[in-house]
């Protein structure tokens, strides 16, 4: 009697190795992506993406289900030695085995079903309840406990009980893998469950005592070649069930799928010799319940180990996350370490860079002062060309400093009424306003949390861009702002000569320049810093405009729940 | 005007250890309209022993005006002031601190000092002469220093 156990062991035995050797290919692509991102890598993994086929799984696979059913084939001949085989005690022992060995199926796939909120473990359950529990009846009546003074057909009665039995497993593994995943999201599980197990248990039950009660139709034919014909259609039930969930286990490669199989099989076996059992107790019925016994063990050791799988990966998973979040800490430091040192270079660089020019800038201009006109033509105009260089690298290192000093003298923002701003920006730019004729009006502008100084810097830089980059037009400058999804949108639109939109993004480079120095003086750092500075803010900053028609600049800063003035 | 002034030329110390800078402000204090004598000091070192005489005193006349570089080799400009504002016989003496830093914390140190004025060299040529020529006009002929001791 142990060599079917033995078979079984062997079986999933090998079944674990193939999924071992998945593991292995898991392994490595991890190892891939961590290189890559880690991050990708963690969410990759939580979901079982399909299309994982691999060869080498389907080969193990496809070898395991070979051995079960030719042992299948040679038990028939095997058990005509034992003449326990047939009797009905035997079969009684089996039953009340099968149907605590099924509860406990159902039971794990209860539990599956609440921490996984998947239906596909609730439906399967539920064939497994039904099966336990007509597997406990059925046990039952052929003790004669239940058939003593009941008067039941008892030759009709568990012939039907357990194809009705087997029908409702096979048919609840083909509804629980079709409807995965279609029957929306599961909200309340724990009502579910109940419900369903109580809808099922009554099904069941109700059935039974139907059964009991009515008449029921011949089940077994022993005259036929086919003595039990239901059987025969849960064979086809069941490979209809075993292809749906090979298409799904293609999909997965996960092990419970890989024990439904196992399990349906077992009960294809076992429905082929009940199709051809004559009479209660003969063997292919002994043989058949054998099966069905057998049947419930692959998904009880199957959710077993997938759960083991589950804790394996989701300790390797906390374990790679926290590597990933220590990277990324890592570059982090890594990071702001970096940037300190460059904006320190920048500062440096251009401080320091400011001696030595000074001398040269001097000295030519000293050249220029004692000898212009005393040489020849030719010394007057390399000394134009020396000090107009000095002069342009003075500008350059100026603004540079400039630039940096966003980040060196920045200041934490504080409620900043951008109404005064704009006030003292225009007031400071009165002179280039009066000398381009210029109308700057604007809107009523909110207060927000930003650097006073460089927030008027923005304002300053992008209105005395509006002022420079002027056409024969009257100028025209306009200042809003809009709050909009949480920040404040502040556009500052003029009539100008505008750009070409395929620029605007070059535009707030550093030293970039739409302009030879001639059209419209400048170093091209001011729009630099207006970016530096509203991204300093956690804004953005961009521009629209159509040529000689005028530009729109936008600006936003976070609006953190500060009134409008 | 300084009555002491008229007459004789304005002797003026600068300390500063850039030779550039040094012949910029010459020039640029040879265009100024006071006669002076401009006297040198390449290090804190140098600028104390030509303050404190140290035999020489005899033969070097005690400055009208010190030019003060921040950052020099030996001792730095800070401590040159601190010695001179801490010493009786020199504290009168009006310093122009002229230096090239615009470090917050060397201005507000510079007058803790009691550093007399605070200049940022101009990097402008025209500039620097205007400034140096100002400073000159206006410690040596505008404003009233006490008379010497």
């Amino acid at each position: 009697m142990d060599w079917p156990l033995l078979d079984h062991e062997g079986e999933s035995g090998s079944s674990r190795q193939c999924r071992s050797n998945r593991r292995d290919g898991d392994e490595a692509r991890d190892k891939q992506t961590i290189t890559g991102g880690l991050i990708v890598s963690v969410l990759e993994h939580t979901s079982h993406g399909g299309g994982r086929a691999e060869q080498r799984g389907i080969k193990g696979f496809a070898l395991s289900h070979a051995v079960i059913v030719l042992v299948f084939l040679a038990i028939g001949p095997l058990a005509s030695r034992w003449h326990w085989v047939g009797l009905s005690e035997f079969h009684a022992c089996m039953e009340v085995t099968s149907s605590f060995i099924a509860w406990i199926a159902a039971v794990a796939c209860l539990m599956y079903y609440l921490g996984l909120r998947s239906r596909l473990f609730l439906i399967v359950g539920l064939g497994f309840l039904v099966c336990g529990s007509e597997d406990l009846v059925h046990g039952a009546l052929a003790l004669g406990r239940i058939s003593e003074g009941a008067g039941a057909d008892s030759a009709r009665f568990v012939p039907a009980a357990f194809a009705g039995s087997r029908a409702a497993l096979a048919i609840a593994i083909i509804a629980a893998v079709l409807l995965e995943g279609k029957l929306g999201t599961v909200i309340t599980p724990r009502r579910e469950a109940a419900v369903s197990y109580v809808l099922a248990v009554l099904a069941g039950g109700g059935a039974t005592a139907l059964a009991w009660r009515g008449r029921l139709p011949t089940f077994v034919f022993p005259d036929e070649l086919v003595s039990r014909p239901f059987d025969a259609v849960n064979v086809l039930l069941f490979i209809v069930a075993f292809t749906v969930t090979v298409k799904r286990w293609l999909d997965t490669r996960d092990i419970f799928s890989g024990a439904l199989l196992i399990c349906i099989l077992l009960n294809v076996g076992g429905q082929i010799y009940a199709s051809f059992s004559r009479q209660l107790f003969d063997r292919p019925f002994q043989i058949a319940n054998w099966a069905s016994l057998l049947s419930y063990c692959p998904p009880v050791v199957g959710l077993a180990v997938q759960g083991l799988e589950e804790i394996r990966r989701s300790n390797r998973e906390i374990a790679e996350r926290k590597e990933a979040e220590r990277a990324l800490a890592r570059q982090a430091r890594e990071l702001a370490r970096s940037n300190a040192e460059l904006e320190q270079f920048a500062y440096v660089a251009s401080h320091d860079l400011q001696e030595p020019l000074r001398m040269v800038s001097s000295y030519v201009q000293l050249l220029a002062r004692r000898y212009r006109g005393k040489l020849d033509s030719d010394a007057d105009e390399f000394i134009f060309y020396a000090v107009d260089g000095a002069q342009r690298m003075k500008a350059l290192i100026d603004s540079l400093l400039k630039y940096s000093r966003v980040r060196t003298e920045e200041k934490p923002p504080a409620p900043t009424d951008s109404q005064e701003l704009i006030e003292a920006v225009l007031r400071n730019l009165e002179v280039a306003i009066k000398e381009s004729d210029a109308t700057v009006t604007h809107d009523q502008l909110p207060t927000v949390m930003a650097d006073a100084a460089q927030l008027g810097q923005v304002f300053q830089n992008l209105v005395g861009n509006a002022l420079k980059f002027r056409n024969d037009r009257p100028v025209r400058v306009h200042i809003s702002a809009e709050r909009h999804n949480g920040e404040w949108i502040f556009a500052v639109r003029d009539n100008g000569i505008g750009f070409d939109p395929r620029y605007s993004d070059r535009l707030f480079r550093v030293f970039e320049r739409l302009h030879t120095r001639a059209e419209y003086p400048g170093t091209g750092i001011g729009l630099a810093i207006c970016k530096r500075v509203t991204e300093r803010h956690g804004g953005r900053i961009w521009a629209e405009s159509e040529p000689e028609k005028g530009s729109t600049f936008y600006f936003t800063i976070p609006s953190n729940g500060e009134e409008p003035t | 005007m300084t009555m002491e002034l008229i007459g004789r030329p304005v002797e003026v110390l600068l300390v500063e250890d850039s030779p550039g800078d040094v012949r910029l402000t010459r020039e640029a204090l040879r265009e100024g309209k006071l006669r002076n004598n401009l006297h040198v000091a390449h290090d804190g070192v140098e600028a104390l022993e030509y303050l404190h005489g140290n035999g020489e005193r005899a033969t070097k006349p005690r400055p009208d005006l010190i030019l003060l570089d921040l950052n020099l080799p030996k001792k730095d400009g800070r401590e040159v002031l601190a010695a001179v504002k801490d010493d009786p016989e020199l504290r009168r003496i009006p310093v122009v601190i002229l230096t090239s830093s615009g470090a917050e914390e060397d201005i507000a140190r510079t007058y803790d000092l009691h550093a007399n004025c605070y200049i940022r060299k101009p990097v402008d040529l025209e500039q620097f002469i205007s400034v140096v020529k100002n400073v000159e006009h206006f410690w040596l002929a505008v404003v009233t220093l006490p008379s010497r001791a």
